[in-house]
């Protein structure tokens, strides 16, 4: 079991993943809805992982991503796409990103990759 | 779905009431009955159609073989009408015979008005009656318009994620559109793309719903997000289809808004899409500038 910080600016993107992840037995320890929110909750809940969107209003999830990293060399952040985004995808790749979700979401492919990273 | 456009039509001529229609989609007929399939497809007559009827109650022996007996039908014909019995242009017409509202003349030249009045060719009339989504499209959006399988994938993830069962109308153009509600999607890149779907809240609470998995009684805030995030994932999968063609698009937060006008020094491509009875129109400008005001 994970304890997963969720940060999407969709509520209902947020609803759909933290229902996958808690009827697959993981532990959905917070939400965020912006890539500023999602900093401020890391560094309070440190999760074992972090599910990051990249598209978001105030600060985007790949500025995220390299604000945690800063904090945490070795947080594990699952970036989220919508398919299709694969330039913002070789940015987060840089920035140390340890996997890709893609939207449409699919819950044997979240679980995988959330086994394969924790 | 072709159930959808000729009980409309049959709604609009009174040759239907309106709890007829609805009792026939709330119905779902399992399957056709080969002589009805056979009149539908041309292969039999009404008048022959009949007299296997009329022959099958006397004999226990079924339809196809006793059509195949009697010389009106090949035995692989017979096959093939077998394989069309779950089509649902064909479920709905059995319905209307089921429940006494039209025979099989009547329906055919019923279905024969509808083709003249909607200015439907042979294969467009085909389009409708196969139920297949890629061969409706193209009936109703001109393939020729900038982005059209944008547009058409759009309406593809509304069958996917949204509701099978939707009813499209002719696209129009206007440079200037009012609308109650909207949740829209500005896609930037190699062109610029804004995709939108307005309507009243009833219409959009149709997509809302389904969507987030979550009956909502009205168009919050929560409900639009769903909205917003059916673009988000619908663009998504079209950036992703089109980045093959070296065309690299970047998707902006989705967002919402109520009462106002879109305008656009271009065309604002508008394509009406009928979900449980309630309109929804898919907006789309390709490469001009937006203002909504």
């Amino acid at each position: 079991m994970a304890k997963i910080l969720i940060v999407d600016d969709s509520i209902t993107s947020r609803k759909i993943l933290k229902n996958i992840l808690i009827e697959n037995g993981h532990e959905v320890i917070g939400e965020a809805i912006n890539g500023k929110d999602a900093v401020s909750k890391f560094k309070e809940l440190q999760p074992d992982i972090t599910t990051m969107d990249i598209t978001m209003p105030v600060m985007d999830g790949l500025e995220a991503l390299r604000e945690i990293r800063e904090i945490d060399k070795d947080a594990k952040v699952i970036m989220v796409t919508a398919a299709g985004q694969k330039s913002k995808m070789v940015d987060a790749l840089k920035y140390g990103a340890a996997e890709f979700l893609t939207k449409p979401f699919e819950a044997e492919q979240i679980i995988e990759i959330i086994n394969r990273v924790h | 779905m072709f159930g959808l456009y000729f009980g409309e039509y049959l709604l609009e001529k009174n040759k239907i009431s309106h709890s007829q229609l609805e009792a026939i989609m709330k119905e779902h007929t399992s399957r056709a009955k080969l002589g009805v399939i056979a009149v539908a497809e041309k292969l039999l007559t009404p008048k022959q159609a009949e007299e296997l009827n009329e022959l099958q109650k006397k004999k226990d022996s079924r339809f196809g073989d006793i059509a195949i007996e009697k010389g009106y039908l090949l035995a692989e014909e017979v096959n093939y009408l077998l394989t069309l019995q779950g089509n649902p242009y064909l479920k709905f017409i059995q319905s209307l015979i089921d429940m006494n509202i039209m025979n099989l003349n009547e329906i055919e030249e019923c279905i024969e008005e509808f083709k003249k009045d909607y200015g439907l060719t042979d294969l467009e009339l085909n389009a409708l009656k196969s139920g297949d989504i890629d061969q409706i499209i193209p009936v109703f959006i001109d393939s020729n318009i900038p982005f059209a399988d944008c547009i058409a994938l759009v309406i593809r993830n509304i069958i996917r994620f949204i509701n099978n069962n939707i009813m499209l109308k002719k696209y129009y153009t206007v440079k200037k559109y009012t609308f109650p509600s909207v949740a829209y999607q500005q896609l930037v890149g190699s062109h610029d793309l804004f995709v939108g779907l307005a309507g009243e809240d009833e219409a959009l609470i149709n997509i809302a719903s389904p969507f987030a998995k979550e009956e909502f009684k009205v168009m919050n805030e929560e409900a639009f997000d769903s909205v917003c995030e059916f673009l988000n994932v619908s663009n998504g999968l079209y950036a992703s289809k089109i980045i093959t063609d070296d065309i690299h698009i970047d998707m902006t937060p989705p967002q919402f808004d109520k009462n106002k006008t879109i305008k656009s020094d271009g065309d604002i491509y508008v394509i009406p899409i009928i979900i449980n009875g309630k309109q929804t129109d898919l907006l789309v400008v390709v490469d001009k500038k937006v203002e909504i005001c």
